[in-house]
């Protein structure tokens, strides 16, 4: 009950924050519908009244229109309620949906790939605080009713009244009980959709479209969908069957309570208790208040229902909060440090990814400093990348710290550290809009270092070649004159991203996996120039990449078990040189007829 | 509306008592059959519809995946197959044939109780229906073009949401490189956009909507005018008159909501035309051979002939592909080298029949491959692409892509290309999953076991032809090599295309070919292409001189 207040109290503030006009609207639009249904009773009541009375056609007329005319009024102005109460309900549903995507770019890197908190943000969905206003509205309509309603019954026998409440209270338990049903399947129907959802991505979307053709995997997709559906089917099958139950349980009831209150009012006419008028009005009057009693507890539920959901909103709100920690960093203080000759300083760092038992990096500890070049090499899941990640904060280290010109990078407000990252990632993200927008972003526009970096990343033959130069787009997605482009190119404009952005320190996560060879040697050539004064961290395979770096470290099994400039490591006779040789054996072989 | 007045008279004119409970009891078993079926009718009704719905979508998805590639990369597809998964909201049209049917009935009754009174109001209501439709169907005119709008925008607000929750490279980027506000800028318009057209769609109809009720009014100044008039001149009794009335009125909200259903179901046939589009392009395109079916393949001969192929990707483009001739022998080992964007990966794509060439045309064994169909083609090749995919599924399915992958040849496999490591990392064997979606303890790939993967996949499928799109851009040095030697070992009489720009592999290759702008301009053995000194000399002398000079 405590928590049902508290979440009673979360809302309404929540709402109240968001959206103040509602509270207004909402409550002029529910006293507007609550007497809207006597009026009308009223009004026709008149006409009728005057007709009975033997008034002459003129008189009746004038009531006639009279009656109209209010009645116009009164549907033009529900209509201006509706019109106002929509929009100010999208308004407000706009911002609960802008605050989603905030989140969902400011949540720590962790908990965005982890899906958790998508399937916690689906499931809260359901308590959108403003909607739920609505039904508090819808409260407070039916109080309104049920006085006058009382009003009318004033002079019936108690004893009827509270037959009619306590059979109506049989419908309202089973309304609640069909209100939590209903919760409950929706709750436990995100996953299936989910992965309904996904298979029918993999079916339709063009990213799976080549893997899915060349492999006739088509079948196995629609057998997989097939096989979620069913399982979904069960589901609701078993839901639809409680649903039926329930309703026909109340059907009987409510039946049951008709037949009473004609029998009863029947009866009354006979002992002539009451004229056929007033058996009129009451029968009315009783089914209102029936379908009222009904309408409040469903109501009342549904409220409840929106409780449950804003539990789970404030879930989501709450781990959203705990879990954004990084990017919340960007509002400290930004610490007194000096930012010339940029060092970054691994010390002792041990990190696990979060609720994983398995250490990735082990007591990693080296210094980057200005103006260096250095070369990280490994085999595949020798933790290369993870320690990227850390450099980049996307995770935080489980153990130990990194420091940037002596001060861990955790003091220094995220956009600010971010600003002296550059960075071309592995997976490397091309954004479907225009090439300008894919390097610059929303920065400034400087057109001579756009097109310098173009040239450097050799891009410029490709971009000329085109009708719409740089302001194509890539892929066809959102224009048909889009290009798609070769992996090579990809890393291209990765790296004309990375050149525009300038910034201090620069890593290249396998930066020429794709390019071609004379593309890659001639981008070696220009990075000797372009990591001129800056911090360089290479991550290559290709080890003829890395053999120009003053340092390089060798990382195997999450720690670093070489470190040294190339010929060092290389008469060491260690695991680099073992890995050097891999490659050069074939140039070698084949090298030796030149 | 019949039986309280049934009561109400069975009261006046005196009956026993007996007489009206037994009407009432009657009454209200009536009425309990009827809401009994109408709750089981309901209930099954919204279930089935649900499931429908889910059906029609797996037919969406299985038509989809079976058109050529081309149709699904292009904009106006993509947007039909967006509508038409609209059209797939089918509860709906099912609740409105179902409302349709009962608000037909009751204008059936109602009209038949005007009827009985007078002509003109029925001539009135029906006048006003008409108004109403036309109106409504204005409406609906509106709303379809701005459906066609909106569409767009939705694209656009689907596309970030993927960003922003299913992409990781682009979670990272967004991070990293501090493009919060230029992303939430792109959401801030999207949904601008969207509210502008829902606020513009809530002002139609509520404009409408005061329109409806001005005619509406003067409906019914008209009949309680001619009804005061009757009773008046002594035609009818007062119960007849609020009989008749509320007769008129209910009869006239029926219609008005027959006319909203007109228009949504209007609506939906609009969204069923692309469904309907989108199964055309289906039955077109789905089986790959322009003429009738295919016999068998001959398994011997199975040489790869490009007759004077040429590619662009649109009309006004530049040629991707020019002129290309080349022939491929059964069980070569062919390297295709070049640089980027010379048009490496485009022949690759047609030859995966992903494309069709502009102009000459692809044979293998002898046949065009235009009139092989898709399921037979497919057989022949296995192929890792650049792009490789993984699904959200098992490793033992992402590898057979069948529910019941052969477990000792995968294991045969992952010896092979020895990931036994990467064996014991999974905790649940085979069985584990990749990714999150279907699993919580699925497990993500590197970017080198994904590839590895996808080797995986390709080797299992066991077919003639193998091509691989540059297969170990990501591997390390040392799985690098062995891919490479595996690959002599597993494809001596395979057919093997392989783009690479990792030089060293000509090593393994009977034949390399340079492309260069759309051509083919070298051609030979490796030994031949150095002593050419041409553009694949010069490439290899860039790459392999960081390792010689340590001579």
């Amino acid at each position: 009950m405590k928590k049902r207040l508290s979440d009673l109290s979360f809302l309404l503030s929540y709402a109240w924050k968001n959206c103040k006009q509602y509270y207004f609207s909402i409550t002029l639009k529910s006293l507007f519908q609550a007497v809207l249904p006597f009026f009308d009773f009223a009004g026709l009541g008149i006409v009728v009244d005057a007709l009975t009375k033997g008034e002459s056609q003129e008189v009746v007329t004038k009531f006639i229109v009279i009656f109209l005319l209010c009645n116009l009024a009164v549907s033009l102005l529900s209509q201006l309620f509706t019109l106002i109460n929509n929009n100010i309900m999208r308004k407000s549903s706009d911002i609960v949906q802008l605050q989603y995507m905030y989140d969902a770019v400011r949540i720590n890197y962790h908990y965005a790939e982890d899906k958790s908190i998508l399937n916690l943000k689906k499931r809260s969905m359901g308590g959108n605080p403003v909607w739920f206003l609505s039904h508090f509205g819808d409260l407070f309509k039916y109080i309104v009713q049920f006085a006058g309603i009382l009003y009318l019954f004033a002079r019936l026998s108690p004893v009827f009244i509270l037959i009619i409440l306590m059979t109506s209270s049989v419908s309202v338990l089973f309304s609640f009980k069909s209100e939590k049903l209903g919760f409950d399947l929706s709750k436990d129907r995100v996953e299936d959709d989910k992965k309904l959802e996904y298979l029918h991505k993999t079916m339709t979307d063009y990213s799976f479209a080549k893997e899915v053709r060349i492999n006739r995997a088509g079948n196995f997709l629609a057998a997989k969908y097939d096989m979620c559906m069913k399982l979904l089917a069960g589901r609701l099958k078993k839901h639809t069957k409680q649903t039926i139950g329930i309703g026909i349980v109340t059907a009987i009831v409510t039946v049951v309570q008709s037949a009473a209150m004609y029998l009863y009012f029947s009866y009354q006419v006979y002992s002539k208790e009451i004229t056929i008028t007033e058996y009129t009005v009451l029968l009315g009057a009783t089914t209102l208040l029936i379908s009222l009693l009904l309408g409040f507890f469903k109501t009342i539920a549904q409220v409840r229902t929106t409780l449950d959901y804003t539990d789970l909103f404030r879930e989501y709100c709450n781990s959203v909060k705990s879990n954004s920690t990084i990017s919340t960093s960007s509002e400290q203080p930004m610490p007194n440090i000096s930012f010339d000759d940029l060092t970054l300083s691994f010390e002792n760092v041990f990190f696990s990814y979060p609720n994983s038992e398995r250490v990735i990096l082990k007591n990693i500890s080296f210094t980057l400093k200005h103006g260096e070049r250095m070369g990280l090499v490994g085999l595949n899941g020798s933790g290369k990348t993870t320690l990227i990640k850390l450099m980049c904060r996307l995770y935080d280290p489980t153990e130990g710290r990194i420091t940037l010109n002596g001060s861990d990078i955790r003091t220094i407000p995220y956009k600010e550290y971010t600003k002296y990252l550059g960075i071309v990632l592995q997976d490397f993200c091309l954004f479907a809009y225009s090439f300008r927008e894919n390097i610059i972003f929303d920065r400034d526009t400087n057109i001579t270092r756009l097109n310098d970096c173009i040239e450097k990343s050799g891009l410029a033959d490709k971009i000329a070649s085109m009708k719409n130069g740089i302001d194509t787009f890539i892929t066809k997605r959102f224009d048909n004159g889009g290009i798609d482009f070769s992996g090579g190119e990809g890393q291209k404009l990765a790296l004309a991203r990375v050149l525009y952005k300038n910034a201090e320190f620069l890593m290249l996560d396998e930066p020429t996996s794709a390019l071609d060879p004379i593309a890659e040697y001639e981008l070696f050539s220009h990075l000797r120039e372009l990591s001129e004064g800056k911090a360089t961290l290479f991550i290559s395979h290709r080890l003829s990449s890395t053999k120009f770096c003053d340092r390089i470290l060798v990382l195997d099994g999450g720690s670093i078990i070489e470190e040294g400039a190339h010929w060092e490591l290389i008469h060491k006779g260690g695991v680099y040189q073992k890995l050097f040789s891999a490659q050069a054996k074939y140039y070698e072989k084949t090298g030796v007829d030149i | 509306m019949y039986a309280p007045k049934l009561i109400i008279e069975k009261l006046t004119d005196g009956s026993a008592y007996r007489e009206v409970s037994s009407t009432i009891l009657l009454y209200a078993f009536c009425l309990l059959v009827l809401n009994g079926v109408l709750i089981i009718a309901q209930g099954k009704g919204s279930f089935f519809a649900d499931e429908f719905t889910r059906k029609l979508k797996l037919d969406i998805g299985k038509s989809t995946a079976n058109l050529p590639l081309y149709q699904v990369e292009n904009k106006q597809h993509r947007e039909t197959i967006n509508l038409a998964g609209n059209a797939a909201s089918l509860t709906e049209t099912m609740g409105i044939a179902e409302r349709m049917i009962t608000n037909v009935i009751t204008i059936i009754g109602l009209a038949a109780i005007i009827v009985q009174l007078d002509a003109i109001l029925l001539a009135s209501v029906a006048f006003v229906l008409t108004v109403k439709i036309i109106i409504t169907y204005l409406r609906f005119a509106y709303d379809k073009k701005m459906q066609i709008i909106q569409n767009e925008n939705q694209l656009q607000g689907e596309y970030l949401s993927e960003l922003a929750y299913f992409t990781p490279g682009a979670e990272k980027e967004i991070r990293v490189n501090n493009l919060e506000n230029w992303f939430m800028d792109k959401v801030k318009i999207y949904r601008r956009n969207m509210l502008i057209w829902q606020y513009r769609s809530f002002h139609r109809y509520a404009a409408f909507e005061s329109l409806m009720a001005i005619i509406t009014a003067l409906q019914s100044l008209v009949v309680l005018f001619i009804l005061s008039n009757r009773y008046i001149s002594g035609g009818i009794s007062i119960a007849d008159f609020t009989m008749y009335f509320s007769a008129v009125v209910s009869l006239g909200g029926v219609l008005s909501s027959v006319a909203d259903q007109v228009s949504i179901l209007e609506k939906q046939t609009l969204n069923f035309s692309h469904l309907e589009k989108l199964f055309d392009l289906h039955s077109e395109g789905s089986t790959g051979a322009k003429e009738s079916a295919s016999s068998s393949i001959p398994d011997r001969n199975l040489d790869i002939v490009f007759e004077d192929v040429s590619f662009s990707y649109g009309k006004d483009t530049p040629l991707v592909l020019d002129h290309i001739n080349l022939t491929i022998k059964s069980g070569e080992k062919l390297m295709i080298v070049g640089m980027n964007g010379a048009g490496k990966t485009t022949l690759i794509k047609l030859l995966c029949k992903f494309y069709r060439p502009t102009a000459g045309k692809i044979l293998i064994g002898n046949r065009d491959i235009e009139t092989i169909a898709n399921d037979e083609y497919y057989k022949l090749i296995a192929s890792v692409f650049q792009d490789h995919k993984e699904f959200s599924f098992t490793v033992s399915e992402n590898i057979s892509l069948s529910e019941n992958g052969d477990t000792d040849k995968i294991q045969n496999i992952f010896e092979e290309l020895e990931l036994t490591d990467f064996m014991r990392r999974l905790p649940n064997g085979l069985d584990t999953h990749v990714g999150r979606n279907f699993s919580n303890d699925g497990i993500d790939l590197s970017g080198g076991e994904g590839q590895k993967l996808a080797i995986a996949r390709a080797m299992y499928k066991d077919s003639p032809i193998l091509i691989l799109d540059e297969p170990t851009a990501n591997l390390d040095a040392l799985a690098e090599s062995e891919i490479y030697e595996q690959f002599l070992k597993l494809s001596t009489s395979k057919t093997t295309i392989f783009i690479s720009h990792r030089l060293a592999a000509s090593t393994i290759a009977d034949r390399i070919v340079v492309f260069d702008k759309g051509n083919i301009v070298e051609c030979g053995t490796h030994d031949a292409l150095m002593k050419k000194d041409g553009l694949y000399a010069k490439m290899y002398l860039k790459q392999s001189k960081p390792y010689i000079n340590r001579k």
